[in-house]
């Protein structure tokens, strides 16, 4: 075997169409807001290759759309305030829902995987029915927690006092309140704890 | 509201020949056209209507100053006309709707302590709604305060169709708040009120008295979002 051919072997042929989808895939995601690390995951793009992505969608859009660095936060500091509790409470039920599973059948469980797709559209309705905009999860956080979920460190439980079903972080060790009933019992409104189906 | 608070309606509905100044004991009349889309004659007359009456005067709000400055910028209204306005003034005017929730809030919330009067969209309103209001007594600040009231629920129905339960926890708060505030409608009426409109809004009947304050509002909405994030239906379909 010559250099030439050497040469030959060791580059791949370039797959255009593939290249160009997750080119694609990449520039929303980056506009989602997503993490470097979580969008070159999704993509096989380089670090190199996303940091121009980065400029050139600058550029057209006329905004910083430079992904974050560094590892994905942590999802149990979700779970530290009732509003983030039922925010992620909320998430988690809808991509459950968009995933076909119901949360109190754990076969179903067993079998969940991350579907990006599933979890972007889940995000965006979580945050268009969530009562407090202002303190809702970010996207990377959403990822976090749904791939919490699927990795089996968030599972959900639902309340038998009103029937919600909430997630929980095993972090949380036996601390099993519903976030719902929480909130209810702080308005003190009793009656507001009827079951929801 | 206080009995001897004026009451001032912009009526859409009559010509602007019709306008008049009603001196009627305390209330006071004025008819005029809508706000947003007020022309410059209208615009006009009204002040001539306030100019002519100094004990009836009309409080500019931020939407409607900013469209008295874009007159005055186009030429079409003079710095006096604009100061007769601005500078002497009593009334609220509430803009035709749908407004934002964060300007409706601080409309009522903000200004109900000096509000002498009501302005408010008569006849034709932008989402095509007929809005009626009584003018002729102190109760009819009540009818205005339902009107609004009324129509700013069908305009946030509206919207929640396909939009946010965020809206339903700020309209929760804001219509507690403004009739604690106002003290104007009782509470057994505003609780008719609201009451209607849940049922006629929500599938799932909403408590008023899970209503009464703000953090009982937000339970109300966070239960709303609890169900519908788990697939129940809680808007009815229009």
């Amino acid at each position: 075997m010559d250099d030439r051919e050497k040469k030959k072997k060791k580059k791949p042929p370039l797959n255009l169409l593939e290249k160009g989808l997750s080119v694609k895939k990449a520039a929303i995601m980056m506009l989602q807001g997503h993490r470097a690390s979580v969008i070159r995951l999704h993509t096989g793009l380089t670090a190199a290759q996303l940091s121009a992505l980065s400029r050139e969608l600058a550029g057209k859009y006329d905004q910083t759309v430079e992904p974050m660095k560094g590892r994905l936060p942590m999802s149990q500091k979700r779970f530290a305030s009732l509003s983030g509790h039922m925010n992620a409470s909320i998430l988690c039920n809808i991509y459950l829902r968009a995933m076909g599973c119901h949360s109190d059948d754990q076969d179903s469980l067993k079998i969940l995987i991350l579907d990006l797709e599933v979890l972007n559209a889940a995000y965006f309705k979580a945050r268009d029915i969530s009562t407090s905009k202002s303190d809702f999860i970010l996207i990377h956080n959403a990822y976090k927690i749904v791939a919490d979920l699927v990795e089996g460190s968030i599972y959900m439980e639902t309340c038998r006092q009103c029937g919600f079903n909430f997630a929980l972080h095993v972090s949380a060790g036996p601390k099993r309140s519903c976030p719902l009933c929480a909130i209810q019992r702080r308005a003190g409104q009793q009656q507001g704890n009827q079951p929801i189906k | 509201m206080n009995s001897d608070k004026k009451v001032v309606q912009l009526d859409f509905s009559l010509e602007i020949d019709e306008m008049r100044l009603e001196a009627n004991g305390h209330h006071h009349r004025v008819l005029a056209g809508d706000v947003q889309a007020m022309n410059v004659s209208v615009l006009k007359k009204m002040i001539r209507l306030v100019q002519g009456c100094p004990d009836m005067l009309v409080t500019v709000i931020p939407s409607l100053n900013t469209q008295l400055h874009r007159l005055l910028e186009l030429g079409r209204c003079t710095d006096e006309e604009l100061k007769a306005i601005a500078d002497t003034s009593h009334a609220i005017v509430v803009p035709s709707l749908p407004v934002s929730v964060t300007d409706f809030y601080a409309l009522i919330y903000d200004d109900v302590d000096c509000l002498p009067g009501w302005v408010v969209p008569i006849g034709q309103t932008t989402n095509g709604r007929e809005v009626t209001a009584e003018t002729s007594s102190s109760r009819g600040a009540a009818e205005l305060l339902r009107a609004i009231i009324i129509e700013y629920w069908t305009t946030l129905w509206q919207a929640t169709k396909t939009a946010s339960i965020h809206h339903c926890a700020t309209v929760f708060y804001m219509s507690t708040e403004v009739a604690e505030r106002i003290g104007e409608l009782t509470w057994s009426e505003l609780q008719t009120l609201i009451g209607k409109l849940c049922q006629q809004r929500f599938s799932i009947p909403i408590e008023l008295e899970d209503l009464l304050h703000r953090s009982e509002c937000e339970a109300s909405a966070w239960q709303l979002a609890a169900k519908a994030s788990m697939g129940v239906q809680v808007f009815r379909q229009a």
